[in-house]
This record gives structure tokens, C-alpha cells and sequence, in this order.
């Protein structure tokens, strides 16, 4: 590829140099000269609407956009003339003309707006034009997310994130004129959407109050919050997290631009899930007394603990640990090992074959992102990993790449692939037809997930590779990407630990008398274990449970201790992604209550 | 033996006029008289005088007749064909003398124009590719194929000095020439039919008459481009051009003129209909674009340029109707002929709509160069009723008003920019003494406001806003900042707005504010309007020497304001509950209601307290 | 400087809160300052009934009805300097909410529907001033020389603004000296 061509150019008669083919935009910024900007946002493409980020150029009586005008050899850049200031001045006090655009009662509130900031920038103390005050509704239909028309400035940066990075188009622009207005699908309330994935990306994006969190509407501005950059412990992708902490509690989740994972972006579960959804926490260790479990302090706590272990003569004690566990708390294992006749831990449905090869792929995410044709094999990105399902939308909307989805249950991806099977038949017509599918692919990417490990996944992935290694172009589809469904579950396998799928096999396998039950901080406190099949029934012939998790549930039932742990936002450490990324993990909170980390709660019972 | 024929206009205006019924009356008309086989009725597209429709022409004698309805149609054939002599009710009269016109070359309307575009409008069945390749129709794409290089072709086009008639005037041969030199493929011609200006229908007019030049012209355009596949972009609201147009590529394909191997040539050239909603912003080539390939109509910031990044990002090149319907005769009768007509730097012809207070309004094809003066005394025959001229407002909705002072200026591209206004689409819309210039400002700006996109700011809002400030100065609530405030936000619209739409939407108001400043003051100051159209300043009374007691007026009024005075045989108008409709005005015969804008003082809901005490001063 | 003319200052109270007249008062010591310089005639504070003739008149809330239109006619007939004091005489802010609904649906709301109202009416009385239609901002009634945003303005913001406007000068409003909310 030959290199693109070095320019030159002078901006406000600052000598700047830039490549061709780069923006005016990119060109002022690589260059340390600042336009403003409202409609432009890095990583969408210019939309040159707002008309904010003009510029002269000498010679030309015309304004440009420096967000979409390409810089161009020799020419010399005006960014800052008095007609300039007037004109951007003029378009934004029109903006604040047009809606409602009062900041005393908007949920963003002071000072995260852009527009505000552009106000103030150009000094506008009072509006020289009518306030068109329209009567335009407010949509609060949304489980997280709230759209106030009323505050819309038409910037069209979250219809362009819905649809460059989330890859979904829930959200375009209807009417024309001053009646236009984000629209949701065709025309229905956020709540209705048939599309939208709850990924929050539109609030992100917002420059105004018009999308905005519910629940962090009116809980003061950002730019005044704490901030913690973390690792989301939601899934094995790893998305770093910015979390706004105030007054010890999260004020919001945005995507970490930082990280290399996901680049600001995030799906439901790290955006929202995380902090947005009320759960009762487990606040101080409780022991059963007369069949009621009471608060407790952490020393009697552990005395029971220990006793209850040293009366466990003849039958086993066994660990269960949930694999959302931090990498030093898997280290800290091997110190208290000794305690336990076995240690499992209990990874999602059909996971333990992966977990029993663990594979890290590195430079998956690089491999996904370059992409031009994608294979899933038992894998539900969409349900799992939401982020590597906007990935994929993205590579197959907006770069035209191939994907086939074999044997994975039916989401929304489907529409997007140009093969879908779920039930995936071995005759060799229908081999062809993937073939012709993925035949022309130069950089084909292969993820597998879970359900592939079984006899039929097995298969399935022996004859794609043998269609890819025959229609030519196999190289890269032989090194293929293990996407596991929990958090930490590769590095608990790595680490020895033995992934268990079928909970009540393992129960059953020699009586136990003492199980200890990490569950860490699962949204659900651990109680999809009792939703596996003979698992209650086990569980309760076992007379002593500790439980160890953040959340109540109906597991704490079953225990005689119970033991708050930390959550998400309350560890530190590492945690290791599905790309063998060790990313990091920063307590953004003090723990709740008495809580603790689950490191230290294992080396304080049992070292 | 055909002795005569008789030409049928059948284009929109025409058949809504009833043009198809009286085709039939004429066919069984003849037939009664044993004529049949000696007239031929022909149905053809727009002749141009759609106000006089149903309208038709007899060949050879060249009798031109309006109103042709079915009452009229036994008493023409009589008159005509077996009297032979002309039907004097059907003529049309010559506004100035008054006399009717006995032939279509008699008529100023006809005889001053000059037809390239329009050769075969009304003059051809548009509905059989036969008739057009009689009148040599695709003879140019056969010798561009046959005997010419792409190179020259575009050579040829640059030579004859054709600039774009969608209104910006760019080079035609110059944009083909980069559109030819884009490395990318595939590549994609355009015709542009969403004419969107109110009361232009001269691309209708064509497609309606003549869709076969334009498909002749694409194909041309593509060879020389190095194009396989063409759109032709037009707005639904077209039916009956949008037919006759997939008559006309229907035809074509079976004549193995479109479709692959072209004149047994390796060219291969497929041509599409594509079918607009009616957006106005659609007509700007980025949105037209976005809309082809089926995504809302917006417009996109150029750079890229169509031809460097267009339909499906590839390059792509975008005429208007009337540029590709000029392709044809120049490749036949050569640029040389073609770059003799016009002005010295635009070339050739232009059909313009002429439209408003005028005598002759319709289309008309004339020369570049023919003066304002020429196009509304001659060819439109001057202003009716014995009013006088006040402005012209040229280019559409977001063209700009031109004064008797400039009518004698040349109309070119050049010309009508130095004045404010712009070429547009042609369209010409004359208004006399009783347009307020005010109310024509607002008017055209409630359209823009309408039609604008509202991508950009500039134009979404700022239009909103001169609005906003124009009707309140028609309200007569003007203030005195406001013409200040409006020539700020005209200027900024101007400048700033991402496309064409916004950068001209402020025209009319630029240039109603430089050439008729003062009826705005009128307006702000004196809360009058001199034109007596802004309804919140106008004052009625009845005057009572002129009354006659018919009652008329009070019958009208929709308020019941208009009383009896007891004892005579007069009315009065009680100013209180007037809402200054206008219904008694229009409604009297004796010239006894008069309307005044008196100004101050007579003002319903005055601000004059606050002009009083110069508070905003 | 004590026998310089101390200049007069006359400050209204329309649709508003008064947060912006509280916020006047936050000025604090710096009111002493104020007051060698400046004569305060009539205000929501003194006992002043009508509005004399005055240098400086300052306005707090937006026009919501015709009393408040009248006040503020007046009170820029009597001054030579009008100021826009906070977000509700510059933007119509809260009071403007209500321009989404229909005036007599506001009414109802307030009157007649409210949870805490029992067989409530709309008040009628010619002696109640009438609502407009919408409120609105000052600037659109009349001509506003100086304005200072902030709901409400910083004491700061104000003392900056009185100093200057005292001083012959416009205040120019900066990142850092302006705020909306």
C-alpha cells in the first residue's frame, strides 16, 4: 500500500502538516488549533449539520465545515475571523431559540452539555430571536434511558452511534424542518422498540439533556463526580467502565474510551446492568441461630465457619466459586486449597468444554474489527456479549462482510447474516452453499462458542474448516476465537480449577458435609445454581453452606453463614479477558456495609 | 389522403382541462362529417399556453385554438373543416390589439420563441418512439456511437459552451469530463425531474412532450461517461410524465435502444425510474442521491463531489431534464450552430414558466440574452388590466424580486446574480401594483421553512425565525430592529446553510429589502400597507354616495358587521367587529366598499403606545 | 465622592421566584459598598408604590401577565438602563414551562384539578391580573440593555455586572464568569 501523501497547509497562519485525505478537522487538531464543534464526535463519520466547526479559506468567500472538507495542499485555513464568530455564534443562539434549551431544570444539569459550553464560549447572555417554546413529548417509555424531545438539538450524533458503532438504526430523524424529531423504529416509543438493545450508546452521545439515563437524571453533573476507570465483570470480553461515583455512590457507567477492548462502547449489561437495576444487597456476615440467620460480626463469623469445618469428620468439604472471581482471589486458591476435598467452579450452561481447553485469542478483537467475513458457531453474542455483537453488525452493515451463524439459538444477528442455520444438516449442497458464502474472504474470522464443544459443534467446526481450507482461503480461519460466556472462566480453568456444568452430578459424587459457595458478586446472589435440576434437593441434605455473595437470594436460605462480598465497583485487581488481556479492575466505591472482597474474605476464614 | 392534422394537447394542464373529451368529440365529430380519413387527431404534449387549455393546433394551416371543449368541438369541425375558414370564438386575442390571433406564428406568445429543447413538444405523439424517430430521433445517439470517441463527444459538449439548466450554470462538458476521468466503477448518470418550484412545470412539460429526448440525452451523457446505468429521479406528484416516460424506455428496449449492445455497439446502457415523494430539498443533487438509493433526503456536505463519491458511493453525474434534452440537437447540428445562440457566456436556450400577473403566462422557450422587458411585454403579453408592473420574481421560492429599473438587463446566469435573484429552474413569477413585497417576502419564506430538511441550524431555524419576523411585521407588529435583525439572519442563512436550499431561501427577503425597503418601513413605522394585502392593516368602509343599497355586502359578511342606516337605502360598515376579510370588498359591484390601509390609528391591537414613546428606539 | 449624585436604582419583581432578588441580597458587605455609590428607590423590598424616574431599573422573571407587562413598560419608560436579572427575565425559564400546555388547561391544573384543591375554581375577578397566552421573556417586550444569566445569578456574577454598568461598561460574560443554571 503506497503511504498517503504528506500535505502542508497553514491554519491561522500556524504552519501545520496532515496527510491527504485527512479533514480540515484532523488536520487543526493534530496541529494543537481548536474549532468547536457540535455535531462531530471522533469515531462517526462527519455529518457537516451543525454547522459550528466552519471555516474560511483564504481565497474563497464560501464557509466549509472542517469536519467534512478535506485539507488540501498549500491551502491557508481561517478558523478564527470575527465574521466566523459571528456566524457561530448566530447558528447557536438559533439553537437555543428553537426548544427548550433552559438549563435550571434539565436532567444533565450543569455542565455536561455541549451546547451550554458553546454558549458560554461565545459569551450569549440573551437570545436576540423569539423562543419557539414547541410542545414536543417527552418519551420516558424506556427501561434505562429517557428521550426529552424538547431538548433535541437535531445533532443526529445518536442516530449515527445507534448506527455506526451499535450497528442497530433503532434511531433516525423524522418531519421535516423545525418539526423534525428523532424518531424510534417507525415512529414508537422508546419502550416499544423492537430494535434497540438498551446499550445506552445514544445517551453517551448526546451533546444535550434530550437522551439521559433515568437513573442518573437529576443527580447532579458529571464533570463534578469522582471518576474510576475499571474493567466491566459482566462478561469474558473485558469493556473498560469510567465510573462517576458521588457521595459514595455510582452517579453513572460510560465505556471507557481508553480501552483498547472496547473503545468507549458497551452493551445493556455493562452500561446498565451493572448499577441501574435495584437489588438487595447482603450488608454484614449472618449465622443461623434457631433457624434465623442474624447479624453477625466477622469474628464469630469465622469461628463458626471453622468449627463447622472441623466437625466435618469423615464426609467432604467442597468449594464452589463462581467464576466472576477477581485472578487474585483464583490465586489466593491455592493457599486454602488444602481446606477442601474439592474446589469447583460453577462456569455457565455448556461451558465446561471450553473451559476444560481453554483457549486465549489474542488479537480477536483487532482480527473481528478488520473482518470480512464472520463464522458463529454456537455462540449468542448478542444475548452474551453485546459488544461483539455490535461488532459484528457493524463489519456486516457497514463493510459488507459475510456472516454465517450455524448452530447458535436464533437473535437478532440473524437478519443480518446471509446464512443462519440452527440446526445445522451435513449434506454436502449445504457445504457449498457456505462455501460460496465465505469463498471470496481475504480476513475470515471464526467464533465459536460454548455449543460448539458438543459432538454435533465438534463437527460442524472440522467440516467449516475443511470448506474454508478448500475454497482457498483457510489461513486465518485455522487460528479461531473461543468465546467463552463468563467473566473470568478462562483463567479459573488455566488456573486448574475444575469448571463444573452439571452442579448436581458433582454434588452427588461423595457426600459432603461442609460446602462453601463463592458466589461473588452474581446479580442473582448464586441462584441459578438451584435452577439446575436436583440441585435443591442435594444442597439441602447438606448440613453446613456457607454463602458468600453480594446480593440476597434464595441461596442465603440454604446457609448457615452467610458472607457479604464485595461487588464490582468495590474490587481491585485483575481480571482476564477472553483475549488473555490481564485488564484491570479499581475499587470506584468502598465496600457497602461490612462488605468485603472475596480475596480477603477466603484468606481470613480459611488462612 | 390526410389532408390535415389536428394536434391535441394532451399534458397535464390540458387533460385537466378536459383535452381528452374533446379528443374524443373531435374523432366522432369528423366521423359524422365522413372525415376520418382525411383529418388526423393527434394527442401531443404541452404546447406552452396550459391557461388556455383544452388547446389545440391545426397543421398545416397553423391555426392555433384555445378552449377547445366539447360544446365547441361540432361547431369547430363545421366551421373549419367544412366551411374552411377559421373559428373565431376558439381564437386567442392579442392582449395589446385586442384582435383575435388568426396563426400560431402570428401569436407574440409563439413567434418570439425559439425551440431547441421543446422542438418536439406538441408537435409529436410522446407516446410513440416512431413519431420520434421520424422527427430523427436517435439519429445523434447512433452517430455518437458509431462515429464519434467518448473524448469527442465531451469535446463537442464543451465546445458548444452548454451550462447546467438546473440552475446553477456549471459547465455541462466540464462536468462530464471529470465525471469520465474518476477512476472508480461502476458509474452512474442522473436525470433530474423532481422539479419542486411552485408553478414550474417546464421539465414536466418536457417529459410530458418529449420523454424520448431525455432518455436519448442520458444515453449520449453515459457513453461519453463511460456509464452503463441510469436513474431518472422524479416526483410522484408527475403521473402523467412518470407514464409516458416507462412508455418511453419500454419502447426504447423493444427498439433495441436502450439494453446491451446499443446500435449494434459494445455499449450498454439500462435507464431506471426512480419515484420521489415530492420533497423540495430533494431537487439538491446529495439529497436526490440519498433518496435514489432509498435513504431519507438529506443533503450531504461536498466535498466529495457526486462524480468523485455518489449513488452507492461511485461516481456519479446529475443533469437536469432540460440539459440532457439539449444533448441531442447539439451532437446533430453541431456546437458551432449551438454557441451561436445566446449571450457570450451562456449559450443556447432556456425554457422559462411565466407565471403570475401576467397576460400570456405559460412556457416558453427563449434565447439567453432576451431581456426581462422582452419576455413580460412581448412574450407574455404585459400585465392585465391595465396594471402597472411593480417586480418579477425569477428562480423559484428562493429566487429574488427584480424591479422595473432592471428589466431591461439581459437574463444570463451573471445577470440575475449581480441583482440578488438567481436562474433556478427558469421560473418567472410577475407581480403588479397589488403584491405587497412584504407579504411576497413572507410567503416565500413560509415555503423554504416548509421545505427546508432541517439538517443544518442555519436553515431549519433561521428560516423559522425571518419567518416569524416577517408575519409579525405583516401583522403590523414590526419593530424597528427587525429589518436590522432580518438582514443579520438573511445574511448568516446565506453564508452558513450546508446546501443550496438554505444558502438561497434568504433571497427574496435580501432582495425585497433592497429594491423595496419601503414598504417595509411602511409597514414597521406607519403600520400601513401601501399594496393593501396585509389583512391586520387594512381598514374597510362604505361609501355612502357610492352605495346603492343591493345589500350585497352585508349578505357577505361572514361577521355580520355591515348594517342597514336606517331610513335610507345605504349600508354601513361598523369597524369594531370587521376582520377585514375582504368578502364585501370583492363582493360589491358599485366600487362602494373601499379598503385602505390608513395606518396608524386604524390599526386593530396598536403597538403605536410604544412607538409613541420611542421605546425600543 | 460624596457629593457626586448617587445614582438611582429602581429593581421589579415579575413572574419569577425571587431567588434572583435573594441572590441580590447574598451581595452581603458588598451591599455597604453598593450603597456609598447607589440609591435604591423602589423594590419588592421598600415601600415604594410606584416606580420613579431612575438611572438603573433592574428586572427579575419573565412577563407572565398583563400586570407584569405593565410593570416593566413602565419601569423602561422611567430608566435609562434596563436589566435583565436571571434566567426567568431572559429565557422565560420555569414560568415558561407552561407554554407546552394551553393556557386554560394550566388554569384547571392549578385551579380545579390539584390534588390539594376541593370544588376549586378559576379565578375570574377583573381585579386578578389576566395570564398571557405564553410568557415570555423581557427582551421580547422591551429593549434590555444588560443581562445577567444564572438561575440564580451568582452574587459574584451580579457584583461583577453592577460594577461594570457602574463603571460606564458592558458586561462581557466569559466561560468563567457566566452560568445558565
Amino acid at each position: 500500500m503506497i503511504a498517503p501523501k504528506e500535505i502542508t497547509l497553514t491554519i491561522d497562519g500556524k504552519a501545520c502538516r496532515g496527510t491527504q485525505g485527512q479533514t480540515i478537522l484532523q488536520v487543526a487538531g493534530a496541529n494543537g488549533v481548536e474549532i468547536p464543534t457540535l455535531c462531530w464526535l471522533k469515531h462517526l463519520s462527519p455529518w457537516g449539520g451543525c454547522r459550528v466547526c466552519i471555516v474560511e479559506i483564504q481565497g474563497s468567500p464560501k464557509v466549509v465545515p472542517s469536519c467534512s472538507t478535506p485539507a488540501m495542499d498549500g491551502s491557508a485555513i481561517i478558523t478564527n475571523s470575527p465574521r466566523l464568530q459571528g456566524l457561530r455564534r448566530l447558528t447557536v443562539e438559533l439553537l437555543f431559540s428553537e426548544r427548550n434549551h433552559f438549563c435550571p431544570m434539565c436532567p444533565m444539569n450543569k455542565g455536561d452539555c455541549d451546547l451550554q459550553q458553546q454558549g458560554y464560549k461565545f459569551g450569549i447572555d440573551s437570545i436576540r430571536y423569539p423562543y419557539l417554546y414547541p410542545s414536543l413529548p417527552l418519551d420516558l417509555s424506556g427501561k434505562y434511558l429517557g428521550l426529552d424531545h424538547n431538548r433535541c438539538i437535531l445533532c443526529t450524533r445518536c442516530v449515527r452511534t445507534c448506527d455506526e458503532v451499535e450497528g442497530v438504526h433503532t434511531l433516525d430523524i423524522g418531519n421535516r424542518g423545525v418539526k423534525n424529531q428523532i424518531v424510534v423504529d417507525l415512529n414508537v416509543t422508546f419502550g416499544m422498540s423492537t430494535t434497540c438493545t438498551s446499550c445506552g450508546a445514544c445517551v453517551t452521545a448526546c451533546p444535550t439533556g434530550a437522551l439521559f439515563d433515568k437513573a442518573a437524571a437529576f443527580h447532579g453533573p458529571l464533570v463534578k463526580c469522582r471518576q474510576t476507570r475499571t474493567t466491566c465483570s459482566e462478561c469474558p470480553v473485558g469493556c473498560g467502565l469510567v465510573v462517576y461515583t458521588k457521595d459514595d455512590r455510582i452517579v453513572d457507567v460510560f465505556g471507557d474510551a481508553e480501552s483498547p477492548v472496547n473503545r468507549g462502547h458497551l452493551c445493556r449489561r455493562g452500561r446498565y446492568d451493572t448499577w441501574a437495576e435495584p437489588r438487595p444487597r447482603i450488608r454484614q456476615p449472618m449465622v443461623r441461630r434457631d433457624g434465623k440467620l442474624v447479624p453477625t460480626s466477622w469474628g464469630d463469623a469465622t469461628r463458626t465457619i471453622r468449627t463447622l469445618i472441623s466437625a466435618s469428620n469423615d464426609w467432604q468439604n467442597a468449594m464452589l466459586i463462581s467464576p466472576r472471581v477477581t485472578n487474585e482471589t483464583i490465586r489466593a486458591l491455592h493457599g486454602i486449597g488444602v481446606r477442601f476435598d474439592r474446589i469447583g467452579a460453577f462456569v455457565a450452561d455448556k461451558e465446561a468444554g471450553i473451559c476444560t481447553s481453554p483457549e486465549f485469542s489474542t488479537d480477536a478483537l483487532v482480527r473481528l474489527q478488520d473482518a470480512d467475513a464472520i463464522v458463529l458457531v454456537g455462540a449468542e453474542p448478542s444475548r452474551n456479549q453485546g459488544v461483539i455483537a455490535a461488532k459484528i453488525r457493524t463489519a456486516v452493515r457497514r463493510r459488507g462482510a459475510r456472516l454465517v451463524i450455524l448452530h447458535s439459538r436464533r437473535s437478532d444477528l440473524d437478519t443480518y447474516a446471509d446464512i443462519s442455520v440452527p440446526v445445522v444438516s451435513l449434506e454436502r449442497k449445504f457445504w457449498k452453499q457456505v462455501g460460496d458464502v465465505l469463498g471470496s474472504a481475504k480476513r475470515p474470522v471464526l467464533i465459536y462458542g460454548p455449543a460448539a464443544m458438543s459432538a454435533v459443534g465438534v463437527t460442524i467446526l472440522d467440516r467449516l474448516i475443511k470448506t474454508l481450507s478448500s475454497a482457498g482461503n483457510g489461513g486465518e480461519m485455522l487460528a479461531p476465537i473461543q468465546l467463552p460466556t463468563s467473566t473470568n472462566s478462562l483463567a479459573l480453568a488455566a488456573a486448574g480449577v475444575e469448571p463444573v456444568e452439571d452442579v448436581s452430578t458433582w454434588l452427588a459424587v461423595q457426600p459432603l458435609s461442609f460446602l462453601h459457595i463463592v458466589a461473588s458478586d452474581e446479580p442473582d446472589g448464586g441462584a441459578r445454581l438451584l435452577k439446575e435440576p436436583h440441585v435443591r434437593p442435594l444442597l439441602e441434605q447438606i448440613d453446613n453452606i456457607v454463602v458468600q455473595a453480594s446480593y440476597e437470594s434464595e441461596l442465603t436460605q440454604l446457609a448457615r453463614v452467610v458472607l457479604p462480598a464485595a461487588i464490582w465497583c468495590e474490587k481491585s485487581g485483575t481480571t482476564t479477558n477472553f483475549e488473555g488481556r490481564t485488564l484491570p479492575l479499581q475499587a470506584a466505591l468502598p465496600p457497602t456495609g461490612e462488605a468485603r472482597e472475596d480475596k480477603a474474605i477466603l484468606e481470613m476464614v480459611f488462612a | 389522403m390526410i389532408r390535415s392534422h389536428i394536434l391535441v394537447c394532451t399534458g397535464t394542464g390540458c387533460t385537466s382541462s378536459g383535452s381528452l373529451a374533446a379528443r374524443d368529440a373531435l374523432l366522432a365529430e369528423l366521423k359524422k362529417h365522413g372525415l376520418e380519413n382525411e383529418i388526423e387527431v393527434v394527442e401531443t404534449g404541452c404546447m406552452g399556453r396550459c391557461d388556455l387549455g383544452p388547446v389545440s393546433l391545426v397543421h398545416p394551416d397553423g391555426t392555433f385554438y384555445k378552449n377547445v371543449v366539447v360544446a365547441d368541438v361540432p361547431k369547430l369541425v363545421e366551421e373549419h373543416f367544412l366551411k374552411g375558414r377559421p373559428y373565431e370564438k376558439l381564437l386567442p386575442q392579442d392582449p395589446k390589439t385586442q384582435h383575435a390571433v388568426l396563426t400560431q406564428a402570428d401569436f407574440t406568445f409563439f413567434n418570439r420563441q425559439m425551440r431547441i429543447v421543446r422542438d418536439n413538444c406538441g408537435v409529436i405523439d410522446p407516446e410513440n418512439i416512431e413519431e420520434y424517430i421520424a422527427r430523427d430521433g436517435y439519429s445523434a445517439l447512433g452517430k455518437v456511437l458509431t462515429s464519434m470517441t467518448p473524448e469527442q463527444v465531451i469535446e463537442e459538449i464543451k465546445a458548444s459552451g452548454l451550462r447546467g439548466r438546473g440552475g446553477a450554470g456549471f459547465p455541462t462538458g466540464k462536468k462530464w469530463e471529470i465525471m469520465r476521468l474518476a477512476p472508480d466503477f461502476p458509474k452512474y448518470v442522473v436525470c433530474n425531474a423532481d422539479e419542486g418550484d411552485p408553478g414550474a412545470f417546464m421539465n414536466r412539460s418536457v417529459l410530458e412532450g418529449d420523454p424520448h429526448s431525455v432518455i436519448e440525452g442520458m444515453a449520449i451523457g453515459a457513453y461519453a461517461m463511460g456509464s452503463n446505468r441510469g436513474f431518472v429521479y422524479i416526483r410522484a406528484e408527475y403521473g402523467l410524465a412518470v407514464k409516458r416516460l416507462h412508455i418511453a424506455i419500454e419502447q426504447a428496449y423493444k427498439s433495441g435502444l436502450l439494453g446491451k449492445k446499443i446500435f449494434e455497439t459494445d455499449f450498454n446502457f439500462d435507464v431506471e425510474v426512480r419515484i420521489g415523494a415530492g420533497a423540495f430539498v430533494c431537487g439538491e443533487e446529495t439529497a436526490l442521491m440519498r433518496s435514489v438509493e432509498g435513504r431519507r433526503g438529506q443533503p450531504q456536505p461536498r466535498p466529495p463531489f457526486p462524480a468523485q463519491r455518489g449513488l452507492w458511493g461511485k461516481p456519479t453525474n446529475i443533469n437536469n431534464v432540460e440539459t440532457w434534452a439539449t444533448i441531442r440537437p447539439i451532437i446533430l447540428k453541431g456546437a458551432k450552430w449551438f454557441s451561436s445562440i445566446g449571450t457570450e457566456k451562456t449559450k443556447g436556450t432556456k425554457v422559462f414558466c411565466l407565471a403570475g400577473k401576467i397576460n400570456n403566462t405559460g412556457v416558453a422557450e427563449l434565447p439567453f440574452g432576451t431581456t426581462l422587458r422582452e419576455m413580460i411585454f412581448e412574450v407574455g403579453g404585459g400585465i392585465p388590466n391595465g396594471k402597472k408592473f411593480k417586480a418579477v420574481q425569477t428562480g423559484g421560492p428562493s429566487g429574488g424580486v427584480i424591479p422595473e429599473q432592471h428589466l431591461d438587463i439581459p437574463v444570463e446566469y451573471e445577470s440575475l446574480q449581480k441583482l440578488g435573484s438567481i436562474m433556478g429552474s427558469g421560473g418567472m413569477v410577475v407581480m403588479d401594483e397589488d403584491s405587497c413585497m412584504v407579504d411576497v417576502a413572507r410567503f416565500f419564506m413560509e415555503f423554504c421553512c416548509d421545505e427546508s430538511c432541517g439538517k443544518c441550524p442555519p436553515c431549519r431555524v433561521g428560516t423559522r425565525q425571518m419567518l416569524t419576523i416577517l408575519e409579525r411585521i405583516c401583522n403590523g407588529q414590526g419593530e424597528l430592529d427587525d429589518i436590522q435583525k432580518l438582514q443579520d439572519l438573511a445574511a448568516m442563512v446565506k453564508d452558513t446553510s450546508l446546501c443550496g436550499l438554505g444558502q438561497t431561501a434568504p433571497n427574496p427577503v435580501l432582495t425585497t429589502l433592497r429594491y423595496f425597503r419601503d414598504e417595509y418601513e411602511a409597514h414597521i413605522l406607519d403600520r400601513r400597507c401601501p399594496a393593501r394585502v396585509c389583512r391586520e392593516l387594512l381598514h374597510f368602509e362604505i361609501d355612502e354616495a357610492m352605495c346603492k343599497g343591493c345589500s350585497i355586502c352585508a349578505r357577505a359578511c361572514p361577521v355580520q358587521t355591515i348594517f342597514k342606516i336606517d331610513g335610507q337605502k345605504k349600508f354601513r360598515l361598523e369597524p369594531e367587529k370587521c376582520i377585514r376579510c375582504g368578502a364585501c370588498f370583492d363582493a360589491c359591484r358599485f366600487d362602494a366598499v373601499r379598503k385602505t390601509s390608513p395606518g396608524i390609528g386604524h390599526v386593530h391591537e396598536p403597538k403605536a403606545e410604544l412607538a409613541a414613546e420611542g421605546v425600543k428606539a | 465622592m460624596s457629593d457626586k449624585p448617587k445614582i438611582k436604582v429602581a429593581t421589579a419583581w415579575l413572574g419569577g421566584c425571587s431567588g434572583c432578588h435573594m441572590s441580590f441580597l447574598d451581595l452581603d458587605e458588598r451591599l455597604l459598598d453598593l450603597a456609598k455609590l447607589v440609591e435604591f428607590t423602589s423594590s419588592p423590598i421598600t415601600d415604594v408604590k410606584a416606580i420613579p424616574e431612575v438611572d438603573v431599573g433592574i428586572v427579575e422573571g419573565a412577563v407572565c401577565n398583563d400586570e407584569n407587562e405593565h410593570v416593566l413598560r413602565t419601569m423602561r419608560s422611567r430608566c435609562k438602563v434596563l436589566v435583565a436579572l436571571g434566567d426567568c427575565a431572559l429565557t422565560g425559564n420555569i414560568p415558561a414551562l407552561r407554554n407546552r400546555e394551553k393556557l386554560a388547561d394550566v388554569l384547571e391544573r392549578a385551579y380545579v384539578e390539584s390534588e390539594s384543591t376541593q370544588a376549586g375554581e378559576v379565578p375570574g375577578a377583573p381585579v386578578v391580573p389576566k395570564l398571557q397566552t405564553k410568557v415570555r421573556p423581557i427582551q421580547e417586550f422591551v429593549k434590555v440593555d444588560a443581562h445577567i444569566p444564572g438561575c440564580p445569578p451568582d452574587a459574584d456574577a451580579i457584583w461583577y455586572a453592577v460594577t461594570e454598568l457602574l463603571a460606564g461598561r458592558q458586561p462581557e460574560w466569559t466561560p468563567t464568569n457566566m452560568r445558565y443554571d
